[in-house]
C-alpha cells in the first residue's frame, strides 16, 4: 500500500511537480531543447489548472478525485504480459502491421512492422524523437492541445513513448495498422502516458486500430492522440478500450482535417472503472466529411464519460455523430456533444444522435448536446433518447419461441448494431460483435 | 383429445375486466372463426393465448394438448406449438428477418429435442416456405418488419407461421388493413398450411377473410363471452345485419 497512499489535491499536484523535477535531471536530460520546452510548458500549465473537480462545467458528472489522490508509480518499465492474453487482444485474424507497447514502452519483440511501403513510418515515438526529432516536432503538442485539460498537460509533461505513424502524400495503405497499448498486471498502481501521433499526407489513405488492453488493477492510462489528415486524405480510426475492471482511462484525442478529408472515428468502450474520453475534431478546410461514433458497454459500477467537440470552421463540411450507450447494473454514462459552427462555415450539415439503453434501474446517463451556430445557412440536428428495451419487441420475439434472455440479448445487440455496421473492417466488426455478445444476457 | 380447451376464461387489463367467461374447444384439423364487434375481447383472447403478461387471467383454464397453458411463458407456448399472427407485427430495427426467424426456429427445435439447423440448411427451408406464401425474397434480407407495408407485414406473419409449423395458429385480425389482393394472397398462404393435424383460429371483425378460409365453426364474441356458435352461415348473418342484433339477443 505504500505507493498508493492517498493525499489531498494540493499534495497530488506537488507529487507530479516533484516527479517532473527529478525526471528532468534523469530521463529527460538528454532530450532536445524544444521537447523539454514543451514539457516544461505543460507541467506549468498543469500546475495552474490542477486536477479538475465537479464544480467545473466540463467535469460536472465525472469525479477524478480517486486519480488525483493516488501516487502512481511513474517509472517507464515494461512488465510481463502473458502470451495468451496478448493473443486475445491482438486481433490475430486482422492482417495488419502491429506496433505494441507494454506499460508505455515499445516492444520490438511483439511488434510486426515488416513490409511497410516506402516512406511510411510506424515506429516507437521515443525512437523517432531520438533519431528524427525534426520529423516529430511539427506535429507534437503544437496546437495547444493541453491548454484546457490538465490530463493532456500531464501526458505532455510525462510522455515517454507511444507511436508515430506518418504516411506520405498519396500513399494508400493496403493493410491496417494495429496500435496495441498493453498494461501488465502488477501490485503497484502505475500510471502510463501513451502518446499517439498520426500524420497523414494529402490524398493518403489509412486504417488504424488502437487497442488499450490493461491488466493492471487500479492503474491509470492517460493517453493523448494527435491525428492530422492532409487535403483529401481518408482515414478510419477505431479505438478499443479494454482496460482492467478497476483501472482508470483518460484520453484526449485531437483531429485536424484539411480540405476534402474524410475521417471516421469509432470510440468503443468496454473496460475500466473510471473512463473519460475527450475527442475534438477541427474541420479546417472545405468539403470535409467527419464521423464520430461511439459505444459504451457499461456494467458493474463503471463510469464512462465521452466529451466530443466538432469545430466547423469552413463551408460545405459534413459531420455525423452517433453515440450509443448500453448501461447495466450500477454503471453510469455521460455524453456531451458540442458542435460549433463558425460564421464562415456556411452550408454545414451536422447531425448528432445520442441513444442510451438502460438495462437496470440503477444505471444512469447524462446526455447533453450543445450546439453553437454562428453561420446562418446551415443544417444542424441533434437528438438524444434514453429508454429501455421495447416490451412489445420482447414479447414478439418470445411469442416466436425465443427465450427471455436470448430475446433481451438479441434486442440489445440490435441497439448497438448501427455502430458495428459503420466499421469498415470486417475482422474488427467480428471482434466488436464478440465483445458485445460477451456482455449480453447469457 | 381436443387440441385446445378454454374453460370459463376471465381476463383483465389494467384492472378492466375484458373476458368474462370464455369457453371454447378446438380439435386438430379444425378452422374456427371468432367474430365480434370492437371491444368484445377478440384481441384480448389472442394476447392471453400467446401469453402477453400485460393481461391478467383472473379465473378459468386453458388446456393445450393436455397441458396447463397458463403456467407457461410466451416462449414455452410457442415451443409447444402455439403461434399467434400479430394484428400489429412489431418492427425490430437492427435484427435481420432471417436471423430472427432462424433463432426462433432453432429455439423451437431445441425445445422439442431436435438438432438445431445451420445457416445453409435454414436458408433452404426459408426459401421454400417463402415461395409457399408468396413472400418476396428481398424481405428476408431486411430487418424484422422494418419499413414493411401493411400487406408485407401480414404476409411475413404467415411466412413465420409456415416456417415454425405450429399445431395451433391464432390469426389476430390478419385481414385488417389489407386490400383485396393482399387479402387473397395472405388467405391463400393460410389455406396452404391447413392440414388434419393443425388447427386455425381466425379472429376477425369482418366476414370477408372467411370467404377464403371457409371455417368449420364460427363463434360470435360479445362483451367478453361467446354468445353464438354455428357454421359459416353465422358469418353471413353478421355480414348482412352487423353485430347489434346479436348483442341485443345476448342481453
Amino acid at each position: 500500500m505504500n505507493s498508493q497512499s492517498t493525499t489531498n489535491a494540493q499534495d497530488a499536484r506537488a507529487f507530479y511537480l516533484s516527479s517532473f523535477d527529478s525526471l528532468s535531471k534523469q530521463s529527460f536530460v538528454n532530450e532536445p531543447a524544444w521537447l523539454h520546452e514543451i514539457r516544461r510548458g505543460a507541467i506549468e500549465r498543469f500546475n495552474e489548472l490542477g486536477f479538475p473537480h465537479t464544480r467545473l462545467e466540463e467535469w460536472r458528472f465525472t469525479n477524478v478525485r480517486a486519480i488525483a489522490e493516488t501516487e502512481y508509480e511513474l517509472a517507464a518499465q515494461a512488465g510481463e504480459y502473458p502470451a495468451e492474453a496478448f493473443e486475445a487482444v491482438r486481433l490475430p485474424q486482422l492482417d495488419a502491421w502491429r506496433i505494441v507497447l507494454v506499460d508505455g514502452v515499445f516492444s520490438a519483440e511483439l511488434s510486426s512492422l515488416r513490409g511497410l511501403p516506402e516512406g511510411v513510418r510506424v515506429q516507437s515515438l521515443a525512437q523517432a524523437l531520438e533519431t528524427d526529432g525534426a520529423l516529430v516536432e511539427p506535429y507534437l503538442a503544437r496546437k495547444g492541445s493541453y491548454e484546457d485539460n490538465p490530463f493532456a498537460a500531464l501526458n505532455t509533461a510525462f510522455m515517454r513513448d507511444g507511436a508515430l505513424i506518418s504516411i506520405p502524400q498519396g500513399v494508400e495503405l493496403n493493410k491496417p495498422i494495429h496500435l496495441v497499448y498493453l498494461g501488465s498486471a502488477g501490485s503497484r498502481a502505475r500510471a502510463v502516458f501513451p502518446r499517439t501521433l498520426v500524420a497523414a499526407g494529402a490524398n493518403s489513405k489509412f486504417e488504424i486500430v488502437e487497442t488499450f488492453a490493461g491488466r493492471g488493477e487500479n492503474h491509470l492510462t492517460n493517453a493523448v492522440a494527435e491525428i492530422s489528415l492532409g487535403e483529401y486524405a481518408r482515414g478510419q480510426f477505431i479505438k478499443f478500450q479494454r482496460e482492467a475492471a478497476s483501472a482508470s482511462h483518460i484520453s484526449n484525442t485531437t483531429i485536424d482535417l484539411a480540405r476534402g478529408a474524410t475521417f471516421l472515428h469509432h470510440n468503443l468502450n468496454f473496460g475500466g472503472s473510471l473512463v473519460r474520453n475527450d475527442i475534438t475534431a477541427s474541420l479546417n478546410g472545405e468539403d470535409v466529411d467527419c464521423t464520430l461514433n461511439g459505444l459504451i458497454m457499461g456494467h458493474r459500477d463503471q463510469h464512462v464519460d465521452n466529451h466530443t467537440t466538432l469545430l466547423h470552421e469552413k463551408p460545405h463540411c459534413r459531420s455525423w455523430e452517433m453515440y450509443k450507450s448500453i448501461l447495466d447494473d450500477d454503471s453510469s454514462g455521460v455524453f456531451k456533444g458540442k458542435i460549433f459552427v463558425q460564421k464562415d462555415a456556411q452550408k454545414t450539415d451536422a447531425k448528432q444522435t445520442s441513444q442510451s439503453l438502460l438495462m437496470s434501474d440503477k444505471a444512469s446517463i447524462n446526455a447533453m448536446p450543445q450546439l453553437e451556430i454562428y453561420a446562418d445557412d446551415v443544417k444542424c440536428t441533434h437528438g438524444a433518447t434514453t429508454g429501455r428495451l421495447d416490451e412489445n419487441a420482447l414479447f414478439y420475439a418470445r411469442a416466436r419461441g425465443i427465450g427471455p434472455e436470448a430475446a433481451r440479448a438479441m434486442l440489445t445487440y440490435a441497439f448497438a448494431a448501427e455502430i458495428v455496421e459503420a466499421i469498415d473492417l470486417p475482422e474488427v466488426r467480428d471482434e466488436l460483435e464478440g465483445l458485445i455478445s460477451e456482455r449480453l444476457p447469457a | 383429445m381436443s387440441l385446445l380447451e378454454i374453460k370459463n376464461l376471465c381476463a383483465s387489463i389494467e384492472g378492466k375486466q375484458i373476458l368474462k367467461g370464455v369457453n371454447l374447444t378446438v380439435n386438430p384439423g379444425e378452422v374456427h372463426a371468432i367474430m365480434g364487434p370492437n371491444g368484445s375481447g377478440k384481441s384480448t383472447l389472442s394476447q392471453v393465448l400467446a401469453g402477453n403478461e400485460a393481461y391478467e387471467v383472473t379465473s378459468g383454464e386453458i388446456i393445450f394438448e393436455g397441458k396447463n397453458l397458463l403456467e407457461m411463458a410466451p416462449d414455452e407456448r410457442a415451443c409447444e406449438g402455439i403461434f399467434m399472427a400479430f394484428q400489429y407485427p412489431v418492427e425490430i430495427p437492427g435484427v435481420g428477418n432471417t436471423y430472427f426467424l432462424k433463432t426462433a426456429y432453432n429455439a423451437v427445435r431445441k425445445y422439442r429435442g431436435l438438432e438445431e439447423v445451420d445457416a445453409v440448411e435454414f436458408i433452404k427451408i426459408m426459401k421454400e416456405k417463402a415461395k409457399l406464401v408468396e413472400l418476396d425474397d428481398k424481405l428476408l434480407k431486411r430487418n424484422v418488419n422494418e419499413g414493411f407495408s401493411g400487406g408485407e407485414k401480414k404476409r411475413n406473419e404467415i411466412f413465420q407461421m409456415a416456417v415454425l409449423d405450429p399445431r395451433l395458429a391464432i390469426l389476430d385480425e390478419t385481414d385488417s388493413g389489407l386490400d383485396v389482393d393482399a387479402l387473397r394472397t395472405v388467405a391463400g398462404g393460410v389455406n396452404k398450411l391447413r392440414d388434419e393435424k393443425r388447427a386455425i383460429v381466425c379472429i376477425t371483425h369482418y366476414q370477408r377473410i372467411l370467404n377464403y378460409l371457409e371455417p368449420d365453426i364460427v363463434h360470435i364474441l360479445a362483451d367478453g363471452r361467446i354468445v353464438r356458435t354455428g357454421g359459416s352461415e353465422l358469418a353471413h348473418e353478421v355480414e348482412e345485419k352487423g353485430y347489434a342484433w346479436l348483442e341485443q339477443g345476448a342481453a
